[in-house]
Order: C-alpha cells, then structure tokens, then sequence
C-alpha cells in the first residue's frame, strides 16, 4: 500500500466506510446505502468516498442514475486485513 | 477490542474504528514502520532497542520513545522483564498489517504485496539529488540481479512513500535505501533469486598513480562485472605513473587505468572493501567496512623489471582477495 493510500486510510470514518462496504453483497455499495449505514450526512460521506477513490483505494461504476463504489481489487486483502 | 471474524461480520463501531485510525497513524512514521519491517524480518520477531539503535543508526533514546508508542497503540508488546526494553510484534500487528509492514509475495503477481508494479521512466527533477545517488548507488549494487528501471522504480517509490508520511527528513535517505534494499530482497525472493549485492572495492595508495591503479586494473580484468572497483589518492598526482603504464600495458590491461582521483569520504562510505596500500592513517575509517592493508613498495622511479616484480606482487594479492569474497574469476582470466 502506498503512503497516500495509507494516509487517507488512517481516518476512523473512512476504515468504518471501507468496513461497510466489504459487507456489502458483492463488495460494492451506492453513496446512498453507505449514507445510511453510518448515520453521517450524504455531503460527507461522498466527500469520505471522494478522497478514497482519488487516493486509489475504491473504484466508482455508474450504473444509470447511481455510482457503485467497490474495493480496488489490487488493495482489497490490505484492506480486509485492517477492517475485520 | 473484540477481534471480529473474517469477511462479514459486522462493521467497525465508532470506537474500535478510532483505536485501528490511530494505529494506522503511528505506524506511518517511517521509523516506527521500519522498526515493525525489521522485527518481521527477524526469526523470532524479537528485538532490542539497542539492536534497532543500532540497524537505523538512530540513537536508542529516540527508538525507545517510538517503541512506546507503537507499544501505546499496540503494534509491538514489551517481552521479558527489566533491562534494556525487548519488544515483539504483537498479535495484532502480525495479523491486520503485516502485508503493510512486511510484503509477501502476492502469488497472481509474482511481486511482494504493497510494492508498485514497474513502469519505466522515472522524473528525477521531482527528486532531491541524494535520491538519485542512492539510485545509482543500488543500481550498481544490484546490477546482476535486477534491471536500472526495476531499481530507479523502487527507490523512487520507497523515497515517496517515506516522504509523505515524515515530518522529518533526518533519516530519509538512509531510511530510502534501507526500504529499497529490503523491497528488493523480497521481490528477488518471490522470484527464486537471492539477492547478491556486488560488492564494491575500493584501492587507496598516496599518489593514485601506481599500486592503486596496478590493483584496480588487475582486479576489474580479472572480477569484470563481478565487483565494482575504485582507486583514489589522498594526494593524488597529475597523471600515472609512465613505467607503471607500461607495465601493465604489457598484460595488455592499461585499458583499465583511469586518472589519479582525490579520496573522499562518500568513495569510502560506498566501499565494502578498502583496500590501502601505504597511505595508512591519511584513509577515513567508517565502522563496518573490511580493510586490509598491503604493505607494497612505491613504484615511483623504479626500473621496469622492478615494477614488475611489484606487479607480480600485487596480482598475487588481488587473487586472495577474489577468494577471500568468494567470487571465481572467469576461467579465460590468467
């Protein structure tokens, strides 16, 4: 894992967002669902989702209206290592 | 802190979540996240704050505060009682970060987990010049084993990732090359390969202009690409000498002469061997380095015949030495 990756990782709200998305079926989740989950407002936890993604650690898949964000598959058993 | 199960079980609370954010962060400082690499390194995990002292040449004072740090957020655990502090990785680093502080290999890649995949062309104007010179420096260490692109790549991404995640540029270059040194022996691992530095000897005489530059040229005939070899002066003369020239020109090796060169400290730094002959004190001492010392006469204004003998003398000496590092001189060598 590079340093920015890990720097941006190191954040209570991002590890809890990575751990809610690995729960999710098939390892992927809308800002919606995640919203919910973590009982934050929608800006920040897109603003959340936004950092990880520029950082490489999700990756973002529009699918109609929505955006499905997943693990980046390279960093997925990092991830799932700090998370569980 | 209840160790959830693999995969699925429920997601991090606000607290637990905090505690691994905090870990997270102690383990981004570059010397705590090499203190954790060494003691994965190690057989038993264990290690001493005076041997961590010693491995990063960073004063035990200072490894002690950061090994209470790591011990606050629960990286490494205190082991044995009294004394000098001994620590270990403790269970919990060993399982969430290992493939963080200690890169495995990642059987669908054949590359250790957590170092960059290889492109070539590295910016260097991004890059201080001492990152560079321990690029070059690895690239001539490693050559045998790995690629100049594989090797710049490397340093370049162990000097970004330390950077970023340092206040403190104290120790970066050295902490750049240890991370780049370590990386490249767990991918040459996850290759099959050992990692066989070349080894880097340099010839230290008064003058640069006659035995340093006879054992140079004899050692990089016979070692080839097989050592990296260096002479210097601590006073070093206008040109090499004319009767030594001819000597050497006899084994048909004055090729390999090069013009005499002031000793610096860096050329003895970058040294696994020294080699002095007759300069005595005027040459730096670094601790850990091999020397030897060869008692040769002084070819200056010496007849042909003489220098030869001298020659003789001195090859007699290189061949030892070859022995001695273990390295088997091409059989069409002499």
């Amino acid at each position: 894992m590079l340093a920015r990756s890990l720097k941006v990782v190191a954040n209570a709200t991002r590890l809890q967002l990575l751990s809610l998305l690995l729960a999710e079926p098939e390892e992927r989740a809308t800002v919606g669902s995640l919203t919910e989950g973590i009982g934050l407002r929608q800006p920040t936890v897109t603003h959340h989702l936004n950092l990880m993604h520029e950082a490489g650690l999700l990756e973002r898949e529009p699918r109609g209206r929505q955006v499905w964000y997943s693990v980046n598959p390279d960093m997925r058993d990092t991830i799932v290592d700090l998370v569980q | 802190m209840p160790p959830r199960p693999p995969d699925h079980g429920p997601p991090l609370d606000v607290a637990e979540a905090r505690r691994r954010a905090a870990q997270l962060q102690s383990l981004t400082h570059p010397v705590r996240l090499f203190i954790l690499s060494h003691l994965a390194r190690q057989p038993d995990q264990v290690a001493r704050a005076s041997d961590l002292s010693g491995e990063l040449g960073i004063p035990a004072k200072e490894v002690t505060g950061h090994l209470a740090t790591l011990a606050d957020t629960n990286l490494v655990t205190q082991v044995g009682g009294g004394g000098e502090p001994t620590v270990t990785l403790s269970h919990e680093a060993r399982a969430r970060f290992r493939r963080i502080i200690a890169p495995r290999l990642d059987a669908e890649h054949h590359q250790p987990v957590g170092v960059p995949r290889l492109e070539p062309g590295i910016d260097w104007s991004r890059y201080p010049t001492v990152v560079r010179r321990i690029a070059q420096q690895l690239t001539q260490r490693f050559r045998t084993t790995f690629s100049r692109n594989t090797i710049e790549k490397y340093v370049a991404d162990s000097y970004d990732e330390l950077a970023s995640r340092s206040r403190v540029n104290q120790h970066l270059p050295m902490l750049t090359n240890r991370l780049t040194t370590d990386r490249l022996s767990a991918l040459a691992a996850a290759r099959g390969l050992r990692l066989r530095p070349v080894p880097d000897v340099l010839f230290v005489c008064v003058h640069n202009s006659g035995r340093s530059q006879i054992a140079s040229a004899i050692l990089r005939h016979l070692a080839g690409e097989l050592i990296t070899v260096r002479s210097a002066g601590t006073e070093p003369a206008q040109a090499v000498d004319p009767v030594v020239r001819q000597a050497l020109a006899e084994m048909g090796i004055s090729g390999f002469i090069e013009a005499p060169r002031q000793l610096s400290d860096d050329m003895v730094r970058a040294a696994d061997v020294v080699v002095t002959l007759g300069c005595g004190d005027a040459c730096p001492v670094i601790p850990g380095r091999r020397y030897f010392d060869w008692p040769i006469e002084d070819p200056a204004g010496l007849h042909l015949d003489q220098v030869r003998s001298i020659r003789a003398e001195i090859q007699r000496r290189v061949e030892s030495l070859l022995i001695e590092l273990g390295i088997d001189p091409p059989p069409s060598s002499p």
